[in-house]
């Protein structure tokens, strides 16, 4: 075990490594930042004195050494746009793009589950048509269209939750749904599939013949076979809702991390996305480990000696 | 059931869209109080070192928080501001300011001639990557400090738009506190400057909290808080005034602005820009048919700007004649008409160039763009039979092609200026060298040549005018409108937008 567990490890440095990599050449593919800072007055030879000023002039070799030889002692530099310290810039952002996901993650989980055995429990019954309805609008509407709706609604109109920004749970409420609401219906879709087909296997028939109690039977014994593809699912879906995180985070001005990397894409600020990047390759890398190691832990039939 | 939970559904749908008339936000009333204004941008506040950072960020926190020696009324007249006084030698190499005394910074030093030296020698040092630098690096010789309340600016040439510069660009910091600081960071996270408000927090690029300076030099503004906060989607930046939740935002999406204006208690305001809307054409390029006058000329001819104001600017625009906008206080020919719609006229101007079945041209376009501008003219010139493509570009993308002369052989685009003085943007656009130039004309470059050194400005705006009648009369562009900012506040709230560029003001905002 611990020796997959090092070479998981080193699997994920190479990862990050990589990924890296290519984001620093391509965001210097796109563009040149100097040309978005500098005024009409500037010549070439005052584009040429910034670029050298902010390193940039050098081969792109040398510069990535630079980035890494700098990321060894945690600094990524100061971004352009915000005169401040790249990292410093990300990690503000991170804890509410964390607090959204998980909320988001949240109500995926806490509704589309449920629904998901009812529906799968009491298959074709006005039951599985509300919860396919349901999961049908979710996945149909984009969270953005949802929160523009919402904010009309129970803003606007009611003046019960606020427009956006943050503050106490009150900002939390419609962003969250917005954006669980997609994934609770992928998660209530999978549940339901993965269920009925559990529900099926002999063992279930098994245990009904032993006059086991129904609620026994779904949660004890068809759940947790039925759960392995649904625990993939969310953990997929931590990504997804970091990317959908995007417009949601635009529409209730919510001061994530999703919203300032796509802005600092646009204003070419490498320094916030390379510090972004790499912070998003090791989250993943760490996750995905930490999954592989649910996995055997809830199927005793996965061992990685 | 399934069908009561889709009628549900409608019933919220419809509740919602019908919330723009039914609107249950107090709007007559602050979103704090009387103290406070909060103010929601579509843009965040980035980096609050206005002398570093460019005017498309500083615009609307710079004003605020910063002095300049000299400063612009609300139509761009430059009155005097930290200096009292600026005696110009007649060469218009050296300027002479004399400073007001007992200024004090926010942190309670007292401003003197040191500080003003300082500040320019800080935005001319590399290190500082100051985007104002290129303005002053090729202009400033020496700055000497002679008394504790006398600057004076040595110029290397003769520069007749200098004050222009100093009131647009030069904001007096504190010499002592900056150089104690150590990084230029560290300036940008907790920012110093002699304005009526002084920094109090920040979320990095989201909100940003100022309070009044009680010990400010000049008459102290009647609201006590300023809370800028960025919304930048559309819809939610103009539900959160109409919630109430905010008194003011900026850009108010153009097809939003009419609805807005009938709200009860909401107020609508378009301020002129200065920025002309316009397509650059690469004229200078022999090879294409836009180096001849006649199809420049029929490009103009051939769009209807009026129609182009009323659909795609939804009646926010006003039809230009030339470059040079009527909203700067000097250089604008007010006697120059638009070109009318003529598309016969513009046939027969293709037809007498040699083109009588059109030809077939390319455009660039970026997001920042109405989206449909590039689509109508389009179809407008199609109607003469110039077959247009339309290239649709990112913004960085965009700018980088557009900065090194590759965005031909033309371009949607505008330019803005904030020092008021038409050299900025007829330097850029249409001498010889400009970055966005593409167009050379000797009569042009030989009276820009003399503006340089005229600082009487009814002299400088003579000469303009005549730069302005040339270009027009050249078709040197395709001109389209005047650009305006949209603003909308509660109608409680007594704020005049600036004219002719996009500065936020908001030192004699008050509450009714």
């Amino acid at each position: 075990m611990s020796k997959y567990v090092l070479m998981r490890l080193l699997q994920s440095i190479v990862t990050i490594l990589l990924v890296t990599a290519i984001v620093f050449v391509v965001i210097r593919v796109i563009g040149d930042p100097t040309h978005l800072m500098l005024p009409p007055e500037a010549t070439a030879a005052d584009r040429e004195l910034l670029r050298r000023t902010m390193g940039l002039d050098e081969p792109l070799v040398i510069q990535y050494l630079r980035f890494l030889g700098d990321l060894a002692v945690g600094d990524f530099g100061l971004s352009y746009r915000f005169n401040q310290p790249a990292m410093s810039v990300v990690l503000e952002r991170v804890g509410h793009t964390l607090v959204l996901t998980f909320t988001a993650l949240g109500i995926a989980v806490l509704i589309g589950v449920p629904i998901g055995v009812m529906s799968a429990v009491y298959r074709d019954s006005w039951i599985d048509l509300t919860g396919k309805l349901f999961a049908i609008v979710g996945q149909s509407a984009p969270p953005f269209f949802f929160g523009v709706l919402m904010i009309a609604f129970f803003s606007v109109h009611l003046g019960w939750l606020p427009t956006g920004g943050t503050g106490g749970v009150q900002y939390l409420i419609m962003p969250a749904i917005a954006l669980g609401w997609y994934s609770a219906a992928g998660t209530m879709r999978l549940t339901r599939a993965s269920m009925s087909e559990v529900l099926e296997a002999e063992y279930i028939k098994m245990a009904k013949i032993k006059g086991l109690p129904q609620r026994v039977i779904i949660y004890k014994h068809a759940l947790r076979n039925a759960c392995l593809p649904v625990i993939t699912f969310t953990a997929l879906q931590l990504g997804v809702l970091l990317g959908g995180a995007v417009s949601v985070e635009a529409v209730f001005a919510w001061p994530g991390l999703g919203f300032l990397i796509l802005k600092s894409i646009e204003d070419l600020d490498y320094t916030i996305v390379q510090a972004a990047v790499t912070l998003i390759a090791l989250s993943f890398a760490a996750i995905n480990l930490l999954v592989d190691l649910l996995y055997a832990w809830i199927d005793p039939r996965i061992r990685y000696d | 059931m399934n069908f009561s939970a889709a009628l549900g559904l409608c019933f919220f749908v419809s509740l919602a869209m019908g919330s723009s008339v039914a609107n249950a936000g107090p709007l007559d009333k602050p979103a704090r109080d009387k103290d406070a204004l909060v103010i929601a941008t579509a843009r965040g506040i980035d980096n609050l070192d206005a002398s570093v950072t460019a005017t498309a960020d500083s615009q609307r926190y710079a004003w605020q928080i910063y002095d300049t020696l000299y400063k612009f009324d609300r139509r761009g007249q430059m009155q005097p501001s930290l200096a009292t006084a600026v005696e110009i030698a007649p060469d218009a190499k050296t300027y002479t300011f004399t400073l007001r005394k007992g200024v004090k910074f926010h942190n309670g030093d007292p401003m003197t001639a040191e500080d003003v030296a300082f500040s320019m020698q800080r935005m001319l040092d590399p290190e500082t990557k100051s985007t104002r630098r290129p303005n002053f690096a090729t202009v400033v010789d020496t700055v000497e400090t002679p008394a504790e309340d006398k600057v004076i600016f040595k110029l290397k040439k003769p520069d007749g738009a200098f004050l222009n510069k100093i009131s647009a660009f030069l904001y007096v910091l504190p010499k002592k506190y900056i150089v104690g600081l150590g990084s230029p960071a560290a300036f940008s996270a907790s920012p110093v400057g002699t304005g009526p408000y002084r920094f109090e927090k920040q979320q990095i690029g989201q909100t940003l909290d100022l309070v009044r300076f009680e010990e400010f030099w000049g008459e102290k503004p009647a609201i006590q808080r300023l809370h800028f906060r960025l919304i930048p989607e559309d819809s939610s930046r103009v539900n959160a005034l109409l919630a109430g939740e905010v008194d003011l935002i900026d850009t108010v999406p153009p097809r939003e602005s009419k609805r807005l204006a009938a709200t009860k208690d909401l107020t609508v305001v378009h301020a002129p820009v200065a920025s002309p809307l316009h397509i650059r054409l690469y004229a200078n390029r022999p090879e294409l048919p836009i180096h001849d006058v006649r199809v420049r000329q029929a490009l103009n001819y051939a769009i209807n700007k009026k129609a182009i104001v009323d659909s795609v600017l939804h009646g926010v625009g006003e039809p230009m004649a030339s470059y040079i906008s009527k909203y700067y206080p000097y250089g604008h020919d007010a006697t120059l008409k638009p070109y009318p719609y003529d598309p016969n006229k513009a046939k027969q101007l293709l037809k007498e160039a040699g083109y009588p079945n059109g030809f077939k041209t390319s455009l660039y376009t970026y997001p920042g763009m109405p989206k449909e501008l590039p689509e109508v003219l389009a179809a407008f010139w199609q109607q003469v039979g110039v077959q247009t493509e339309i290239k649709p570009l990112a913004y960085s993308a965009w700018s980088r092609l557009n900065n090194t002369h590759q965005t031909d052989p033309m371009t949607v685009m505008q330019f803005a200026n904030s020092m008021y003085d038409p050299a900025h943007p007829v330097n850029g656009a249409f001498i010889k060298g400009g970055t966005w130039s593409d167009y050379y004309n000797p009569e042009v470059e030989r009276i820009f040549a003399e503006t340089e050194g005229v600082t009487d400005l009814e002299k400088r705006g003579q000469l303009f005018k005549s730069i302005d009648r040339i270009i027009h009369e050249d078709a040197a562009a395709v001109f389209i409108s005047e650009l305006f900012y949209s603003f909308g506040h509660k109608s409680n709230l007594e704020w005049h937008a600036q004219l002719g560029d996009g500065y936020f003001n908001f030192r004699t905002a008050r509450w009714k």
